[in-house]
């Protein structure tokens, strides 16, 4: 089943005339200021987002099913505590991405790079949530995923294709990897973590 | 479009566009620059102390005027410390031996016969793409395999690693093995199928699912390396993320992959080798209606897979197999399980340790000729059709929730 609204971890009581926006915003900064981020992984269905999400976590990925509704992992990195929200890809739930927006600190986009017939497509939805109100100006970090299969495009050629030199708005960083092989899964947290600190 | 060129061909294209004059002195130093900076790519790559990430380079804004090659020269001198302030392409070259893309896909064919044989994908990944009328065979392990624009066609595909992905096919005929299979805008197609996880459906209609039952010469050799065991198949669990009724269902038992794919070519029955029902891969009945009331589940705990496996070569003679699954299944489930069921309390501590093989059997008189042997090989025997239902799906993950 789909959880429609996103976890909040506390509540606050407030008397003072805020608008919403600036409400957020404190939330946001005093989480962070908790040393906590919560991370959003997007992207087609087959992208290997679970697989990331599994392979950080270091656990057995032999099991992973598409996902059907989303997945949850609560991590710890550098002294900073993670809630990673992989939501499922496959089209016909692609609508509810937007139920998860809410308080993200950074969104992980995932593409399989091997996947030439869709790369449009992933194309087309990244810039879409990029348009969304609730994600302006969020760090994204987009893996380009599947590296050791034959006939993957390169990150380099990512970027172009789908025209990541346009983005101006906030930080972005593309990092080729290998989910199942274990590669630059590292490097492109590492990244993350420095925007989201 | 730019998927081929490489960046130094991109930027030799940049200055030709910009109208920056390199002549033949520029153009020879700039060839040697990057000869150079190649070769330090390579040693760096090689030098086991350098494991990280490959390339790490930073693209020029091509609104700069600095022209590309004296932009190189920088980045040969310094290399980046600090986090640039603009955006990074991060690249890194897996170790794997260069592969031509074209001996691994079929595209564009029509009233073809394609057979890849036992040696020739080893774990690669593989593509069809707008197929019409063939006879396609994939005789090997892939690492993931995807199907685009497939219409009327037979198409045979090897124990695969990851994911075998359908996407705007119809009239079509299969036979897959793989670990994950995913269908999307797919009209009328026969599956014969082996899937370690729930299979899903969206967007389609007139699917028929069985289970796949063909054993071939190097089957065995192709599931290890695309590390699948032959007792995790839950080809009859579907999921559809559109639902509505004649989406699919499941076929009747009597469909086997020689009678889907029939007439199988000459290059096909020589890349099956031997072949037939004996072998490794035993049929399930799956989530049908059972055959029978007769009901028993027998389980062996860890380390007596070898015992399992014999009785399941037993069982599949003698009665129906529905189902089979291999997992941990720890104290509390054990504890329920033995006080559901008559078993003795020792077997709590035998079941809860490492990973179980349970087996559920149908069929008339099933549990008077099959509870001897079954005991005999150190199985935990029950008719309750609640303890096989405990451990029927477990570890089969639904992808929801909290983990």
């Amino acid at each position: 089943m789909l959880c429609s609204w996103p976890y909040l971890n506390f509540q606050v009581l407030v008397y003072v005339d805020l608008p919403l926006q600036g409400l957020l915003s404190l939330i946001r900064g005093l989480k962070k200021k908790q040393g906590e981020a919560r991370l959003l992984v997007l992207g087609l269905d087959n992208a290997g987002k679970t697989t990331i999400l599994k392979a950080m976590s270091e656990e057995d990925i032999t099991t992973i099913t598409p996902t059907q509704g989303f997945n949850i992992k609560s991590l710890t990195r550098d002294g900073f505590n993670l809630r990673i929200w992989d939501i499922g890809g496959q089209k016909s739930i692609r609508p509810y991405w937007r139920n998860y927006f809410d308080s993200t600190d950074a969104l992980i986009y995932v593409i399989d790079s091997s996947d030439k017939n869709r790369i449009l497509e992933s194309g087309t939805e990244l810039t879409e949530i990029l348009e969304e109100e609730k994600m302006n100006g969020i760090p994204v970090l987009v893996y380009a995923n599947k590296q050791d299969l034959v006939g993957a495009l390169t990150a380099d050629d990512i970027a172009e294709q789908l025209n990541l030199f346009s983005i101006r708005d906030r930080p972005w960083q593309i990092q080729a990897c290998s989910a199942k092989e274990g590669e630059g899964l590292h490097e492109g947290m590492e990244w993350l973590m420095k925007q989201v600190k | 479009m730019g998927c081929c060129s490489s960046k130094e061909e991109r930027e030799l294209k940049y200055l030709e566009k910009n109208h920056i004059p390199l002549d033949e002195v520029s153009k020879k130093h700039k060839a040697d620059s990057l000869k150079k900076r190649s070769s330090e790519i390579a040693s760096r790559d090689s030098n086991p102390r350098n494991k990280k990430s490959g390339e790490f380079s930073i693209l020029q804004d091509p609104s700069s005027n600095s022209p590309a090659v004296q932009a190189d020269e920088v980045k040969e001198k310094t290399p980046p410390t600090s986090p640039p302030s603009r955006p990074q392409v991060n690249n890194y070259k897996p170790k794997k031996p260069k592969l031509d893309v074209k001996d691994f896909q079929f595209v564009n064919l029509k009233g073809e016969v394609r057979v890849k044989p036992p040696g020739s994908i080893n774990g690669q990944a593989f593509s069809i793409d707008t197929c019409e009328d063939c006879d396609l065979y994939v005789v090997d392990a892939c690492a993931q395999v995807m199907i685009d624009k497939a219409k009327n066609c037979r198409i045979f595909l090897g124990p695969t690693e990851g994911s075998v992905f359908i996407r705007d096919s119809v009239s079509c005929k299969f036979a897959i093995i793989c670990r994950q299979l995913r269908t999307r805008d797919c009209h009328n197609m026969d599956i014969s199928l082996f899937c370690r996880t729930m299979p899903i459906v969206e967007s389609s209609s007139q699917l028929g699912f069985f289970c796949y039952d063909l054993n071939y010469e190097a089957l065995t050799s192709h599931m290890q390396k695309a590390k699948l065991s032959t007792l995790h198949n839950f080809w009859s669990r579907i999921y559809d993320f559109t639902p509505k009724a004649g989406n699919w269902r499941l076929l009747d038992p009597d469909h086997t992959v020689q009678k889907l794919l029939a007439p199988v070519p000459e290059e096909a029955k020589a890349a099956f080798g031997e072949h037939g029902k004996e072998g490794p891969l035993f049929v399930t009945w799956g989530d049908r209606d059972a055959p029978s009331n007769d009901y028993m589940f027998v389980i062996f705990s860890k380390k007596k897979e070898e015992q399992a496996m014999q009785f399941i070569d037993e069982a599949k003679q003698k009665a129906t197999i529905l189902r089979c699954n291999k997992v941990a299944i720890g104290l509390d489930m054990a504890t329920k399980m033995v006080n559901t069921t008559s078993w003795a309390k020792s077997a709590e501590r035998d079941l809860s340790e490492g990973e179980c093989v349970g087996v559920e059997i149908s069929g008339p008189g099933c549990v008077s000729q099959l509870q001897g042997s079954a005991a005999a090989l150190s199985g935990y025997v029950t008719e309750k059709e609640e303890v096989g239902a405990m451990f029927r799906y477990l570890g089969v993950e639904t992808g929801t929730g909290h983990q």
